[in-house]
C-alpha cells in the first residue's frame, strides 16, 4: 500500500513542476516528429536514396535512351533514381566520395555500334563494357547497383532483339503491407524513447537522497521494495502516458496509414509491450540511483546504461546474432540479455503480426530479465541508501 | 521513580580515526525532556542517528522499553525524530507532507488527515495548510519540520537543535510547543545553546568530544561548579597586568574560583556583592582597570568551561 502513496506523491511532485513533466512528455513526441522529417523525403521519393551520376561516352543515340530509361523507372508511382548526367568521371569521383552520390554509371563509347552490332547478328570487337563505380561497402552503392542492374540488362536484351526482359517484382512481407520507413521505425522508437526512463527514474529516487527526504523514509521503517516499487508505479504512469503520446504523434503523421498497423488487437499489444519494458528500465534507474548521488550522476551513470540498450538492441539498425544457447527450438542470442532487444523484437512482431501468440519467447524472456534487473535494483538501492 | 523508557548501553561510534561517541550510557525516564548540550562537533547528532536507528553503533545498544531497537522498525516507530536540518518535500503542501509521513509511518488516512489538521493549528500553520514547502519562509519551514516528528504520535520525540536558525518569534512558539509537550511525551533535544537547555530541559547531558562529561538537573548541574554568584570584570591594562589583577583575585578570597580568559576576568564566589568594593580596591592596586563589570547566576556555560576548559561556542 505505501507502495501507491509514494507513487501518488511522485507523480504530483511532477505535477507540481510542470516544465520538467512537460519535458518528460515531449521525449517520444519529438523523436517521432525527428524520425519523420528524416524519413519524409523516403516516402515520397526512392530517389533520394539511389542517386546515380552517368558519364555518356556513347557518341550514338543508345546511351541517352538507356539513361532516360533509368530516369522513367517509377517506384509507387514516384521516380526511383535520381539520374544526373555529368561531364567528367573525375568529377563523379569526388560526389562518390563525399557520398553525394551512391554510383557512377559509364556508357562506354562503343555502346550503340555493341548494341546495333548485335541486332546485325555480328560479334562485334571490342566488347563494350558497363562500368558501376562506387564503394562496395556503401550501402547506397549495394542498394542502388542491385536496383538498377536488372533494368540495364533488360535494356541491353531488348535493344539487342533478344526479345523482351524479365524484370522483378516487389512483394512485401506478410501484414508489412507498403510500410514506409517511418511505419517500421515507430516501434523501435517508441522502446528507444521508454530508455530514457533510466535516467528519470534514477533521478526521482536521487532527488530523494539530496534533498535528503529520504531519511525521512528511514526513519518511518519504509522498506526498500516499497520505496522503489512506488517510484516505479509512478514511471509506468509516465510510460504509458509517453507511449500514449509518442503513437498519437505517429498516427497523426501518418503511421499505419493505408495499413493494417492500426487494428486494435496491435495497439493493444503494442501498449502491453510498452508497458512491461518499462518495469527492467525502471529497475536500471535504481541501480543507476544506488551508485548516484546527485542528478549529475544519474544522468552520466544512466547514459552509460542506455547507449548499449540502444545500439545493441537492434532497434536503430540489426545487429549480428551471436547463438548462446538453445531453448526448445528458440536459439538464444547473446543480445538477447538485453531487455531492449526482446522488448523490441516482442514490440514489432505486435505491431506486424498483431498475434499475441507470436510474443511468448520475447516476452517471457523480457519478464525473466524484469524480474532479475528489479530484484537486483531494490537490493542494491536498499543495500548502498537506506541500510544503517 | 518514572518508567524508563529508552536506555543507551556503551554506545560507540567511530569515523575513521575519530571516535565520534565514546560509551556513551543513559536512562531517559518517560515524560522528561531530556537534553543534550555540547558544541558543535560533540557527537550529538551522531548519538541522536545511533539512537533513532539512523546509523548502526559500533558497539553498544539502544534499548527503548527494555527491547533493543536493532531490527525491530515496530520500536523505532515510537520515536519521532526532528533533524536538525530542514527535511520536507518541497513541492508538497503542508498538509500533503504531514498526511503523507502519517501513511507512511502506518497510521490509516482518516488518522493521518485528523492528525495533520491538528498539528498544523497547534503549531499556528492552518492559513498555510495548502501552500507547498518550497514557498514557505525559512521560519515556517522549521515549524514544519518539527510536527513533521510528530504526526504519527510517538512516545518518544527526538528534536536536533530545533530552535536552529529560527527567528525571534518562530524560536518563542517552538519552545512553548516543546514545553507543551512536556508529561505527554518523552522530550530528547539536542542544542549547544545553554539558554534554550537551561529552560526547556528537565535533565541534561554534557557532552564533548562524544563523552558523557555530566548529567543531571541544570540546577544540579550549575551546583557541581559551587555555589554563589559570578562576577565577570573586563580588564584594561596589559598582559602583565591582567594576570596580576588575578593573582590579586585569588589572593582576596582564596575559595572563590577565579579565571582569565584573555580581558575577561572571572570570579565565582558566595557574597560577590559584599566582596567587590575590596576585588575592585585590588585589581586597581594590581595595575589593571575595570573597563565593564557585570554580577550574574551561574549558567550551563560555566558548567561547561569548567568540565572542558573552553565554552561551548568556541
Amino acid at each position: 500500500m505505501n507502495a501507491f502513496r509514494i507513487a501518488r506523491k511522485t507523480l504530483m511532485e511532477y505535477l507540481r513542476e510542470p516544465q520538467l513533466f512537460l519535458f518528460i512528455l515531449s521525449g517520444p513526441p519529438l523523436l517521432v516528429l525527428l524520425w519523420y522529417v528524416i524519413f519524409l523525403p523516403a516516402k515520397d521519393r526512392l530517389g533520394d536514396y539511389l542517386r546515380i551520376q552517368v558519364v555518356n561516352r556513347d557518341s550514338g543515340a543508345e546511351g541517352a535512351a538507356l539513361v532516360d530509361m533509368l530516369r522513367a523507372i517509377e517506384f509507387e508511382g514516384k521516380p526511383a533514381l535520381d539520374v544526373k548526367v555529368i561531364g567528367a568521371e573525375d568529377q563523379g569521383m569526388i560526389s562518390l566520395r563525399e557520398a553525394k552520390a551512391g554510383l557512377m554509371l559509364i556508357i562506354p563509347s562503343g555502346f550503340t555500334r555493341a548494341l546495333e552490332d548485335a541486332r546485325a547478328g555480328i560479334d562485334g570487337e571490342p566488347p563494350a563494357e558497363i562500368e558501376y563505380a562506387g564503394d562496395t561497402a556503401s550501402f547506397n552503392y549495394v542498394f542502388a547497383k542491385g536496383y538498377i542492374d536488372p533494368y540495364i540488362r533488360g535494356y541491353i536484351q531488348v535493344q539487342s532483339g533478344l526479345g523482351p526482359p524479365v524484370y522483378g517484382k516487389y512483394k512485401f512481407l506478410p501484414g508489412t503491407g507498403t510500410s514506409a520507413d517511418f511505419d517500421a521505425a515507430i516501434p523501435g522508437l517508441l522502446v528507444f524513447s521508454l530508455l530514457f526512463l533510466i535516467i528519470s527514474s534514477a533521478s526521482s529516487l536521487v532527488q530523494e537522497e539530496m534533498h535528503r527526504t529520504l531519511t525521512r523514509f528511514r526513519l518511518a521503517r519504509v522498506s526498500g521494495f516499497d520505496l522503489v516499487a512506488g517510484v516505479g508505479l509512478a514511471q509506468m504512469v509516465l510510460a504509458v502516458m509517453e507511449v500514449t503520446i509518442g503513437f498519437l504523434t505517429a498516427v497523426l503523421l501518418g503511421y499505419g496509414r493505408g495499413t493494417d498497423l492500426l487494428q486494435p488487437m496491435r495497439i493493444l499489444l503494442l501498449f502491453g509491450v510498452s508497458v512491461l519494458f518499462a518495469v527492467p528500465v525502471v529497475g536500471l534507474g535504481m541501480i543507476t540511483a544506488a551508485f548516484s548521488r546527485n542528478d549529475g550522476d544519474a544522468a552520466s551513470l544512466g547514459s552509460i546504461l542506455l547507449v548499449p540498450m540502444v545500439f545493441l538492441s537492434g532497434i536503430l539498425f540489426p545487429m549480428p546474432a551471436v547463438p548462446l544457447f538453445a531453448i526448445g527450438t528458440r536459439a538464444v542470442g547473446l543480445y538477447d540479455l538485453i531487455p531492449s532487444t526482446l522488448a523490441s523484437e516482442a514490440i514489432r512482431k505486435a505491431v506486424t503480426l498483431g498475434d499475441a501468440s507470436a510474443l511468448v519467447y520475447p516476452v517471457a524472456g523480457l519478464l525473466l530479465e524484469t524480474i532479475i534487473i528489479v530484484w537486483i535494483g531494490a537490493a542494491l538501492f536498499q543495500k548502498r541508501k537506506l541500510r544503517t | 521513580m518514572t518508567e524508563i523508557v529508552l536506555q543507551t548501553t556503551n554506545l560507540s561510534k567511530r569515523f575513521g580515526g575519530i571516535e565520534a561517541v565514546k560509551n556513551l550510557s543513559l536512562e531517559i525516564h518517560s515524560g522528561e525532556i531530556f537534553g543534550f548540550l555540547g558544541p558543535n562537533g560533540a557527537g550529538k547528532t551522531t548519538s541522536i542517528n545511533m539512537i533513532c536507528g539512523l546509523m548502526a553503533p559500533d558497539s553498544g545498544e539502544v534499548l527503548i522499553h527494555g527491547k533493543s531497537i536493532r531490527g525491530d522498525g515496530g520500536i523505532t516507530r515510537r520515536v519521532g525524530v526532528c533533524p536538525q536540518e530542514i527535511i520536507l518535500w518541497e513541492r508538497l503542501t503542508c498538509f500533503e507532507q504531514l498526511e503523507f509521513i502519517g501513511e507512511m509511518y502506518g497510521l490509516p488516512a482518516k488518522e493521518a488527515r485528523r492528525r495533520s489538521d491538528l498539528l498544523l493549528a497547534e503549531m499556528n500553520l492552518e492559513e498555510k495548510r495548502n501552500a507547498q514547502a518550497r514557498t514557505l519562509s525559512g521560519g515556517l519551514q522549521r515549524r514544519m519540520n518539527l510536527i513533521m516528528a510528530l504526526v504519527h504520535d510517538p512516545e518518544i520525540v527526538i528534536l536536533d537543535e530545533p530552535e536552529a536558525g529560527l527567528d525571534p518569534q518562530s524560536r518563542v512558539r517552538v519552545r512553548q510547543f516543546i514545553q507543551s509537550l512536556a508529561r505527554r511525551k518523552t522530550v530528547i533535544l539536542t542544542t549547544h545553546n545553554m539558554d534554550e537547555a537551561d529552560r526547556v530541559a528537565d535533565r541534561i547531558a554534557i557532552i564533548d568530544h562524544g563523552e558523557l562529561l555530566r548529567m543531571g538537573t541544570p540546577s544540579e548541574l550549575k551546583r557541581t561548579i559551587g555555589e554563589g554568584d559570578v562576577v565577570e570584570i573586563r580588564l584594561a591594562g596589559d598582559a602583565s597586568q591582567r594576570e596580576s589583577a588575578l593573582a590579586a583575585a585569588k589572593a582576596l578570597i582564596p575559595q572563590a574560583d577565579a579565571r582569565l580568559d584573555e580581558d575577561l576576568l572571572t570570579v565565582r564566589m558566595l557574597d560577590a556583592v559584599g566582596h567587590l568594593p575590596d576585588l575592585m580596591e585590588r585589581i586597581r592596586d594590581s595595575g589593571a582597570r575595570a573597563a565593564d563589570m557585570r554580577i550574574r547566576e551561574n549558567t550551563l556555560e560555566d558548567v561547561f568551561l569548567q568540565l572542558t576548559g573552553r565554552r561551548l561556542r568556541e
